[in-house]
């Protein structure tokens, strides 16, 4: 043992009331000039008080956990509310990305028409005829008289769709030359789309009335025109739009007039 | 968990009911931090106070029955009040005596009055940070001695060679203890000389 490992084994000795005789002399003249062996002594004495009090040690250990308890549980909160926020947004754009938004829509989920015809076309360019599959939709009431109320209801614009009108997202490659991306026709007329297009895939194209249900659908379209029949539509509002790989391309409203 | 009645709190703490001193950190404890951040403390004084608050209340109740007057709220905040009070001023007070140092010397500065609460209750925070950041080891065998184990059995418990190493560890661990308590910088500001 060197000089410090005596007087520690002295103070703690001391401390313990197991110093005696000279020993016991000599450490109290030591600690009578000696600041430092007092504070060492003071310090021992105490360091013994504090470990000997086991029931307190306990409750300072409850204390530390309850305490990181508090500042975890925060943290942890946050944490974990950050990381999943982070997560759900690169659900969201993976979802999104793979998923266009027309997809995803439920206005888009409606009833596809049964039927389609496809006319040749007279004309020079690709032009395909669509019409609408009979019967569809039933805007009139029972007798098949025109319902106002229903008229009415036909009218009311498709919020989601709205957005969208006039909206071209390809506008490097796609140029809808006509019609006007909001056009008002009678029942019975034609519409011709016509566009401009350099390299683009084969298109789709929909109308949607305005409650989302599909009117018309068209897939695989190559040419640069088309043609609309509206025969037997009934009065109303209704959407079309442009595909191309499921990716919307343009977007357009047709009010159907008496 | 909670809300618990003030006797059940005080039963609880007396008991050392670990939901009811988490009860006491949910529902205590902003009272508290506001306290302090009102007068010019920060989050980690609150804290502090906190504990110290509670281990008064603590020891209050471990050494004889509390009989309240108010809501243990009132008393807990006037506790930690207190407390805060007091170590607003002893520091106030080293800032005073750390100017007459320029000309005065140390004894002048290192106060040989009577411990305060807040300074025994500061100090045994001290004391247990850095107990409680010693290897396992070390708190085990200061323990052990604290108890009067036998060194022979401390080495067979520890897996120590032999009982001259449990001492030689015993020795080692109390001066780290030790020397990280002086190092301490809250530590200077609450010792005494006797």
């Amino acid at each position: 043992m060197n000089n410090q490992e005596y007087l520690h084994e002295w103070i703690s000795r001391y401390n313990d009331g197991e110093l005696k005789g000279k020993e016991l002399e000599q450490f109290l003249r030591i600690l009578a000039s000696d600041p430092e062996v007092r504070s060492e002594t003071y310090l021992d004495r105490e360091l013994t008080a504090f470990l000997q009090d086991r029931d307190l040690l306990e409750f300072r250990e409850l204390l530390d956990q309850a305490r990181n308890k508090k500042r975890w549980g925060f943290g942890l909160n946050s944490l974990l509310l950050a990381a999943l926020l982070i997560i759900l947004i690169a659900l969201c754009g993976f979802w999104i990305y793979h998923n266009p938004i027309e997809k995803i829509h439920p206005f888009f989920q409606g009833q596809v028409a049964e039927s389609i015809s496809q006319e040749s076309s007279s004309q020079k360019d690709d032009a395909l005829y669509l019409r609408k599959s009979p019967g569809f939709p039933a805007f009139q009431s029972a007798e098949g008289e025109p319902d106002p109320t229903l008229l009415d209801a036909n009218f009311q614009p498709l919020i989601y769709m709205e957005g969208w009108v006039g909206v071209t997202t390809r506008a490097g490659h796609f140029a809808l030359l006509s019609p006007a991306s909001t056009v008002t026709i009678h029942s019975g007329d034609t519409l011709r789309f016509h566009w401009r297009g350099e390299g683009l895939s084969a298109l789709s194209f929909d109308v949607v009335n305005n409650r989302g249900e599909k009117v018309v659908s068209r897939e695989g379209i190559q040419g640069t025109s088309l043609t609309l029949l509206t025969a037997s539509w009934q009065e109303g509002l209704y959407y079309w739009k442009f595909l191309e790989q499921d990716n919307l391309v343009s977007v357009g409203k047709i009010i159907i007039s008496k | 968990m909670g809300p618990f009645s003030d006797a059940k709190i005080i039963d609880g703490i007396r008991k050392k009911r670990r939901e009811v001193i988490h009860f006491m950190y949910r529902d205590y404890f902003p009272l508290i931090l506001a306290l302090i951040e009102k007068n010019s403390g920060t989050c980690q004084d609150a804290e502090d106070i906190f504990q110290d608050g509670l281990v008064a209340l603590y020891l209050r109740c471990r050494d004889r029955e509390l009989v309240l007057n108010c809501a243990l709220r009132s008393y807990f905040y006037s506790i930690c009040k207190n407390l805060w009070l007091q170590r607003l001023e002893r520091k106030h007070r080293l800032v005073y005596y750390a100017d007459l140092l320029v000309n005065d010397n140390e004894e002048n500065y290192i106060g040989k009055e009577h411990l305060t609460r807040e300074q025994k209750l500061a100090r045994h925070r001290v004391f247990w940070r850095h107990f409680n950041e010693l290897p396992d080891d070390c708190r085990k065998v200061l323990l052990m001695y604290i108890e009067k184990v036998p060194f022979r059995e401390v080495a067979e418990k520890l897996g120590f060679t032999d009982e001259n190493y449990a001492k030689v560890r015993k020795y080692l661990c109390k001066k780290l203890l030790r020397n990280r308590i002086k190092k301490d910088p809250e530590y200077p500001y609450c010792i005494d000389h006797e």
